[in-house]
């Protein structure tokens, strides 16, 4: 879970197509700039492009089953998907 | 978190769509060298699709490897979730407590949401807002 906003903008983050080392490297459709976690920082660093060296902060997030999830949280909203 | 476990998804389509090439040109879609191309002092790698990707900062800076850039799909390939709607609690669709999907769940601004992994996986980002603060959710 990561922040899209960086001086004030907005980025829509997709996939790149890309993977580095079995992580999928991103892009954002605004300035195509990549974006990437490196291992031993915290958020995505821009590796490349408009943004260069700038990082998207990271938000807390849990990774677990919904049974879980909704049992600690259960006013939960959730994804809806075609 | 965008560990990627969906490699061996990718894989089965990649069996697919390849399923009466060669082994070795199996072979070589998982594991050749992306094309890399240096051109004056960048350094571009070109996907599937003939998009080309400069990434001299990340060579130089980082000191990411060009080999070990993968797949190169290109960019439609994977297409993110832009506008996100969500089911509340007694809302059709909403799911029940006993089910044990894997999700990724997360409160910003009071405003809890949960994500299905099996949607993230054909999808790998939702381009998401709680109020005035937006974030992607990344699998």
């Amino acid at each position: 879970m990561y922040s899209r906003e960086i001086q004030g903008d907005l980025l829509t983050l997709s996939a790149s197509g890309w993977t580095y080392r079995n992580t999928f490297v991103l892009y954002d459709y605004e300035t195509e700039s990549l974006w990437y976690h490196l291992e031993g920082t915290d958020g995505l660093t821009c590796i490349s492009g408009t943004y260069a060296d700038q990082k998207l902060i990271e938000y807390a997030s849990a990774f677990t089953r919904w049974s879980t999830w909704v049992a600690e949280h259960p006013e939960s909203k959730f994804l809806k998907y075609p | 978190m965008i560990k990627f476990f969906f490699i061996f998804g990718l894989g089965l389509f990649l069996f697919l769509v390849v399923g009466c090439s060669s082994a070795s040109e199996q072979e070589s879609l998982f594991g050749s060298d992306p094309n890399v191309q240096e051109d004056g002092d960048k350094i571009l790698i070109i996907d599937r699709t003939g998009k080309e990707w400069d990434i001299t900062h990340a060579v130089n800076v980082y000191g990411m490897n060009p080999d070990d850039f993968q797949f190169g799909l290109g960019p439609d390939a994977i297409r993110p979730i832009l506008n996100p709607q969500h089911t509340q609690p007694g809302d059709p669709g909403h799911p029940d407590g006993n089910q044990t999907f894997l999700v990724i769940g997360t409160t910003i601004n009071g405003d809890t949401r949960a994500y299905p992994i099996f949607v993230l996986k054909s999808h790998e980002i939702v381009d998401e807002q709680f109020g005035d603060t937006h974030v992607a959710v990344a699998y």
